[in-house]
């Protein structure tokens, strides 16, 4: 409902802007797509989606080029300024802060000037080597801008960020390349055969292969979603069985993946850094035993015993890793840290604890802390106590 | 020796079958192939090897998305090269790309002549059907229909490509009685919606071959890769679910020395009752996934609870049924484990199922399965029974509370395996009473 009401707004925004002009017809369409696809959005392997609107994005500056080879200004104009009405729209829909939309219409600005700037230099270089064909300008330009569009999305801040250095944002979004090209080919694919065709034959042509992409990124995104109710729900065996504090598996985990929110690990990494703090305590099943109860156990035996566990499954191997070492002292008296200690597995022990002295010692959060603290620099690593020092004050924890 | 002997010709004899079809299948493709290069145009190379470098790439790379049903976008790829290169005469593009899905990384890993050699001849001939289909709707309907015409007729010649196919596989099968080969053609009815829409795409992109020109190969190219990118993505999180499960079910059993191999075993015993059941594929996994999940909640039942199963007081009764309906509870809330979770709950006949019904019979091969496990592989305070001794307990012992059909039906499967389960008979006998009750089980 919403998004047919903002469609329709749109269109006739647009319409009015376009008024009389021999470009009204494909502005509108522009927007009017955009909108539309504005209420689908493609996932990714990092979790971040993307929003459907950006195929249209890619496919408006092959619209909109003249017979001449340039764009006028005010169809072009207007159709970026009706994306960011729109996107400030779709901020003020989700509740976003003016700073937030401020950054938004920003990071839309420019995505979309760096597009159309792209398209437009190199559809002039390549016009005068390939001229007439019209199909193989808007195929070089068009694949150039949508090479410029991902690299710029990878490098501009995007809303609700924390961390703002280049390569960790390149490094953080790489991974996403899979559906982004998917988009981005499907926006340029429009683009060079819909002169060639009817807009309704070029829109099915692109838009159905597309679909069967679309639908095999949300079946693996809801596949994902089940695996990690699998692994919560494996989790919660030991906790059933007594065997470990109720919920201490996934308040370690959300604990755990604030605190690598906050010292700035990758979206790849922090899928393996939950599964391995939901598991940390798996190895504690062993304890039904009795013959382990007598003999008597450590907490290097919890993680190896967890660790073998967790190894039988061969997608797992990492989380395997990181539990085996997750009972390590940062650093032993009289010897350096080990640098091949994992992060994950230092955050685990961290949150771990924490969680511990919360809720079986009974400790306030700020004496859990303190606790941390007395631990910094030999048991725990102090780079992560701040961390989660950070994390604690700025939930109002503390 | 005469046994063997026999066994020795029956084995030659099949083995020359095998060799006389691989020969024939091939000379019939070479002799399809060699035919459409005289008939028709070659297309231009390039585009041609890209379609082919596609086809292979997709097809080499296939990947499974459900147990029965394996992705390949071949089809799409073959479609789109017959449309592209129609004005050349759809066969022959369409058998180039068509045969780079003759010999497969298993072929190679295995070191398979027959599989790859049968393959070319089927593939060539189910080219040249499609193709004609192809050739001759598309003169008449395109001038009518336009793009939506190309993409019917595109639709129409993949599907009878893949019936030619599939009408050969079986062919093949029924002449060289393949059991396991059989199975595939089971799910053919629901792989043929797929084929034809993979083909009516395959008809979209080829005809923009023709209407734009070789600029939209790339695109083509992107499109194909990642949707199969996607199908391969999906497969790949499916695949880490499933043996995340198994891993850690098979762990846990290590860690028990009675246990150990416990749920494998169940889950075989329930796979070869549900086939000889003649159960549907889908039922048969959902049984396989009951039979590994019915052993989780007792994970959480403490050990001493466990170890004195058979004498427990109605309190400790009420404690292990507290603690194994939490674990229940928690895994059923898990989608993919839901229908599994519905069996497996029942697992146990000592009280009745959860809504106050009769156990279906999916429990009742759950519930016969774990038994006879039980009774053949013995536990730490019983010993192992025969396997003959097994049945008649199950059947007419103590416990008769197991549908005599599913038990009958474990016998069956396991009589046609010749394997043997439990010890050696006359270990253990039965009672007068059992011995009387079987007699008049045996009288009917």
């Amino acid at each position: 409902m919403t998004v047919s009401s903002m469609t329709a707004a749109m269109v006739a925004l647009a319409s009015l802007a376009m008024l009389g002009d021999s470009q009204s017809e494909v502005v509108v369409g522009i927007v009017g797509a955009a909108t539309l696809g504005s209420a689908f959005t493609l996932p990714t392997a990092t979790g971040r989606k993307y929003n459907v609107s950006v195929a249209v994005a890619v496919a408006a500056p092959p619209l909109l080029m003249t017979a001449e080879i340039s764009f006028r200004m005010r169809p072009t104009a207007t159709a970026i300024l009706m994306g960011v009405l729109g996107a400030q729209a779709q901020s003020l829909l989700r509740g976003a802060s003016p700073a937030k939309m401020l950054l938004a219409t920003g990071r839309f600005v420019a995505l979309s000037s760096l597009l159309f700037g792209v398209y437009a230099t190199v559809a002039g270089w390549a016009w005068p080597l390939v001229a007439p064909d019209r199909a193989q300008v808007s195929l070089i330009a068009a694949g150039a801008a949508a090479v410029a569009w991902f690299v710029g999305h990878m490098l501009l801040p995007s809303v609700g960020e924390r961390r703002a250095g280049v390569i960790h944002r390149l490094q953080e979004r790489l991974p996403e390349w899979p559906a982004a090209v998917t988009l981005l080919a499907s926006g340029a694919f429009f683009g060079v055969v819909w002169q060639e065709m009817t807009w309704w034959w070029a829109t099915a042509v692109a838009v159905i292969p597309y679909s069967f992409a679309h639908v095999g990124f949300w079946l693996s995104e809801r596949t994902a979603g089940t695996y990690r109710a699998t692994i919560q729900a494996l989790s919660r065996v030991p906790e059933v069985a007594g065997l470990t504090p109720d919920g201490h598996g996934s308040r370690t985990a959300e604990l755990s993946l604030a605190i690598a929110d906050e010292v700035g690990m990758l979206a790849v990494d922090r899928v393996e850094l939950e599964r391995a703090a939901l598991l940390h305590d798996i190895g504690r099943l062993t304890l039904s035993q009795p013959s382990i109860l007598r003999r008597g156990f450590s907490d290097e035996d919890i993680a190896r015993w967890g660790s073998e566990m967790i190894r039988e499954a061969p997608t797992l191997q990492g989380v395997a890793d990181i539990v085996s070492h997750q009972h390590e002292p940062y650093r032993r008296p009289g010897e350096q840290f080990d640098p091949a200690l994992p992060l994950a597995s230092k955050i685990i022990r961290v949150a771990s604890a924490y969680d511990h002295a919360t809720t079986e010692l009974g400790f306030l959060p700020l004496e859990a802390l303190e606790l941390l603290h007395r631990g910094a620099a030999y048991d725990f690593d102090p780079d992560v106590v701040a961390a989660t020092r950070q994390v604690l004050d700025r939930d109002s924890t503390l | 020796m005469r046994r063997v002997l026999v066994r020795g010709v029956r084995v030659r004899r099949r083995i020359n079958q095998w060799v006389l079809l691989g020969a024939g299948y091939l000379t019939v493709g070479i002799a399809g192939l060699s035919f459409l290069f005289i008939s028709q145009d070659l297309p231009p190379l390039i585009p041609i090897l890209s379609f082919v470098a596609l086809g292979g790439f997709v097809e080499w790379r296939s990947v499974e998305v459900s147990p029965k049903l394996r992705a390949s976008s071949t089809v799409m790829v073959i479609v789109a090269a017959g449309v592209a290169f129609q004005s050349y005469g759809s066969g022959l593009a369409m058998a180039l790309v068509a045969i780079t899905g003759a010999i497969g990384p298993v072929d190679l890993r295995e070191r398979r002549i027959f599989f790859p050699a049968t393959n070319i001849g089927q593939l060539v001939v189910s080219a040249i059907a499609g193709g004609a289909i192809l050739d001759a709707i598309m003169r008449d309907v395109v001038e009518t229909m336009g793009l939506l015409g190309i993409a019917l007729a595109a639709g129409a010649a993949g599907l009878f490509q893949a019936l030619v196919n599939f009408t050969q596989v079986a062919i093949i099968v029924r002449l060289l009685r393949v059991a396991h080969e059989a199975s595939l053609l089971s799910g053919v009815g629901r792989v043929l919606p797929a084929y034809s829409l993979l083909s009516l795409v395959g008809g979209l992109l080829g005809a923009t071959y023709v209407l734009v020109g070789p600029e939209v190969m790339p695109f083509i190219v992107i499109m194909v890769l990642m949707g199969h990118f996607a199908a391969t993505s999906y497969a790949g999180v499916r695949e880490s679910r499933e043996s995340t499960m198994k891993g850690f079910i098979k762990a846990l059993e290590a860690r028990d020395l009675y246990a150990r191999g416990h749920t494998e075993r169940v889950s075989n015993f329930s796979r070869m009752i549900g086939e000889e059941l003649g159960f549907s594929d889908e039922r048969i996994e959902r049984l396989r996934w009951a039979a590994l999940l019915s052993d989780v909640s007792s994970l959480a039942v403490p050990r001493d609870l466990l170890d004195h199963q058979d004498h427990l007081t109605e309190e400790e009764q009420l404690q292990i049924a507290a603690y194994t309906q939490t674990v229940d509870e928690m895994l059923t809330k898990v989608e993919f484990l839901r229908p599994a979770m519905q069996i497996a709950k029942q697992r146990s006949f000592a009280r009745p199922p959860v809504d106050g019904g009769e156990p279906g019979l999916d429990a009742h091969i759950l519930g016969v399965a774990k038994r006879f496990d039980q009774l053949t592989a013995g536990g730490p305070r019983t010993a192992a029974r025969s396997q003959e001794q097994s049945f008649d307990l199950l059947r007419f012992g103590r416990e008769q509370r197991f549908r005599r059909d599913v038990v009958d039906a474990l016998g069956r499967a396991i009589a046609r395996t010749g394997m043997r389960y439990g010890a050696v008979e006359l270990t253990t006998r039965l009672t007068r009473d059992d011995i009387a009750k079987r007699r008049m089980y045996e009288r009917g």
